[in-house]
């Protein structure tokens, strides 16, 4: 069902894995080329440049084209059907492309499967513009197969929160109780698919779509916050159900929206750092500057440049403490940078080397911390 | 890394058993870092507290006084280039080897609150009159040598930007600025002159390998700043500058397959599609035709798939060197 083959998907991992050991030093030259030419992956991604200029010329074509498609088929009956129409061509272009080419990332397959999207949602909205359930479905749909056929994880992000809008619109229909209680149950979907990709990200028959996972899950965490969010859930229902609610009038179950906006992120903060899981912690860290902002909203406690001097002496402060402490790595922490930068620059550069210094780097079995040979470095001035 | 990937690597026998060990010792001793956290927790911190001490200072003119926070802001940027020199290891014609987040930090501070104590004091005091030039020409020069002695591309660009500025100002006479006319020629030449000197600079920055890793920061803005005002030349003068925008196009496409620069080459691509097809549109439009409309349209799909091909082509070339 993947569009691409499947073991081309393989090697590229491979080849990626062996070029981070080649620079860690843990594997020689030769043994680095010689994985890297019998693990030879046809999928075209072009250098990261060259895939934002095809970007660009392929939205120019696609426009175009719409225009001159049209112009010449005028008597097309609505412009709903145009659009689908539009939609499909956009479909068959990619699948033709990824089939012929093999494009993967590469700039027009991206752009193709967003125009498949627009042209969908046109052809929803532009006529009677009130059908968000039946918008929300297809767009979940044609997004997660996408996703799921393309292997691409923008496509998974649109899928999952399409879903979401999807799920509440349904719900809510089913009277009062429903909407009183649509914040937790959205919170219960969130939480529920936060577990089922839990439990199957690390199946190896999913391995392909592990990065799709990972958006998602991200996603996940954000949906669980902001149902829960006092800003979120008051306007949102004050817009939904017009309730006309004003700055100061209080919500139902008010208080424990509070305490889910408040303590929701440090949980993921502490999280993230008991299990060294870095979505957790940037997902905590964002949200603990909605959580600021959100509180500032309905309260001003501070005046705002008393407010904004506090929070900057508290954050440099935090900073500067543990950029002092983890100067030497500590309990599994460090502020050295990782040198996961540039895919596409790491194994062309790590290739020059193994040309070079064909002989064997040697393997230090154990560096000392901090010893850091700098060499990681930055992109420098060749792009 | 992954393990199980070496680990089948071990069993097709790509790799020896020590290294698939060292690489299971390696995962198990892995360090989380913190790099990109840390950082941004600070920045975001620096750049709240300056915000928080403006609005402060905005708010209480009125019992502070001019003189006390001039004073001030000049202190805090002596104290910021004091630091930076302390701690800077001279000036040197080759990159800084080791770069410390806190002198580059404090230096781009010192550099802002430089640029606001000038602002402030022509604001309040109106020391340069209407002399502008030489209120945007002393900051640059202080900036360019910061930029140099303490090899800081992010104070290069702030220089570059201010000489921008000081040279639109200086050829731009006053009761233009005043009159909100911009269609004035003379700011195009000038963003010629400008962009050509900057990619000199760049050029010769390689060629005397006189701080080397700047001629990008160079080239770039001298590029967009020559093809910009080609393009405004073509689009408001006449048509002549297509020839100019062509000879420019073909100079930077050039050493940009010399230098193999995956950058160089989309934007001059770009900006020459951008060109040409301003020519065809204006040669178009002069037949007054239904017919005229329907060759734009199909101008615009061969073109844009015939310079896909192109582009992909040049990533193939470089791939295989």
């Amino acid at each position: 069902m993947i569009a691409y083959n499947t073991t081309d998907l393989d090697n590229e991992s491979v080849c990626d894995q062996a070029t981070a050991a080649f620079r860690h030093g843990t594997i020689d030259g030769e043994t680095y080329k010689k994985i890297l030419s019998s693990h030879k992956s046809n999928l075209y991604t072009p250098h990261f440049f060259i895939r934002i200029g095809l970007m660009i010329l392929t939205l120019v074509i696609i426009s175009f084209s719409a225009g001159l498609l049209g112009l010449l088929f005028g008597g097309f009956d609505s412009i709903t059907a145009f659009f689908i129409f539009m939609a499909l061509v956009c479909y068959g272009s990619l699948e033709l492309m990824v089939r012929k080419k093999q494009y993967f990332n590469a700039g027009i397959d991206n752009l193709l499967q967003w125009s498949t999207l627009f042209f969908l949602l046109g052809a929803v909205l532009i006529n009677n513009s009130y059908e968000f359930t039946l918008m929300s479905l297809l767009m979940f749909l044609a997004s997660a197969w996408m996703a799921w056929r393309f292997v691409d994880a923008l496509m998974s992000l649109v899928a999952y929160f399409s879903m979401l809008i999807f799920i509440f619109l349904v719900y809510v229909k089913f009277g009062d109780i429903a909407k009183a209680t649509a914040p937790f149950a959205l919170m219960m979907v969130s939480a529920l698919i936060f577990f089922l990709i839990r439990r199957m990200q690390h199946k190896s028959s999913l391995r392909y779509h592990q990065f799709c996972f990972d958006v998602v899950m991200v996603c996940t965490l954000i949906s669980f916050y902001a149902c829960g969010n006092y800003f979120v859930v008051k306007e949102l229902s004050n817009e939904m159900f017009h309730l006309q609610l004003q700055l100061s009038d209080p919500i139902p179950f008010g208080w424990l929206f509070w305490i889910l906006t408040v303590t929701i992120p440090v949980i993921y903060i502490f999280t993230g750092l008991k299990k060294k899981d870095r979505i957790f912690l940037r997902t905590g860290l964002l949200l603990i500057a909605i959580t600021v902002l959100t509180i500032r909203y309905y309260h001003e406690i501070l005046a705002i440049e008393k407010a904004f001097l506090l929070a900057g002496i508290i954050l440099v402060a935090i900073s500067y403490a543990c950029i002092k402490f983890l100067d030497t790595p500590k309990a599994g922490f460090t502020f050295e940078e990782d040198d996961t930068a540039n895919k596409d620059l790491l194994q062309l550069e790590a290739l020059i080397l193994a040309e070079t210094f064909g002989k064997k780097v040697e393997a230090q079995p154990q560096m000392e911390f901090g010893g850091g040979s700098g060499g990681g470095g930055g992109a420098g001035g060749t792009f | 890394m992954n393990t199980h990937i070496f680990e089948r690597l071990r069993e097709q026998e790509f790799i020896t058993d020590s290294a698939l060990q060292i690489i299971r010792e390696k995962e198990k001793k892995k360090l989380f870092s913190l790099h990109w956290e840390l950082k941004t927790i600070l920045y975001l911190g620096i750049v709240l507290l300056t915000t928080g001490l403006g609005i402060l200072v905005y708010k209480n003119i009125d019992t502070i006084g001019h003189q006390v926070i001039v004073a001030m802001i000049a202190i805090g940027c002596a104290a910021c280039f004091g630091y930076c020199l302390k701690k800077s290891p001279g000036l040197s014609r080759l990159k800084n080897p080791v770069t410390k987040i806190w002198p580059d930090y404090i230096l781009l501070l010192g550099c802002l609150l430089l640029l606001i104590l000038i602002a402030y004091i022509q604001f309040q005091y109106n020391v340069f009159g209407t002399r502008l030039g030489m209120a945007t020409f002393i900051p640059m020069i202080i900036l360019f040598i910061s930029a140099y002695y303490f090899d800081h591309i992010g104070v290069l660009s702030m220089a570059i930007t201010n000489l921008a500025a000081w040279a639109g100002i200086t050829v731009t006479p006053l009761h233009i600025l005043q009159d909100n006319d911009f269609s004035s020629t003379s700011i195009i030449y000038t963003g010629m002159a400008l962009g050509a000197v900057l990619l000199a600079v760049a050029h010769l920055s390689v060629l005397k390998n006189i701080k080397a890793h700047f001629a990008f920061t160079y080239k770039n803005f001298g590029a967009h700043g020559l093809l910009i005002s080609c393009l405004a030349g073509l689009f408001t003068i006449n048509y002549l500058w297509f020839i100019i925008l062509a000879a420019v196009c073909a100079y930077l496409f050039i050493t940009a397959i010399r230098e193999k620069s995956f950058y160089f080459i989309v934007i001059t691509l770009l900006y020459a599609y951008i060109g040409i097809s301003y020519m065809v549109i204006e040669l178009l439009g002069n037949i007054r035709d239904m017919g005229s409309v329907y060759l734009g349209l199909i101008y615009f799909i061969l073109s844009g798939i015939f310079l896909i091909r192109i582009m992909m082509n040049f990533n193939k070339q470089f791939k295989k060197i």
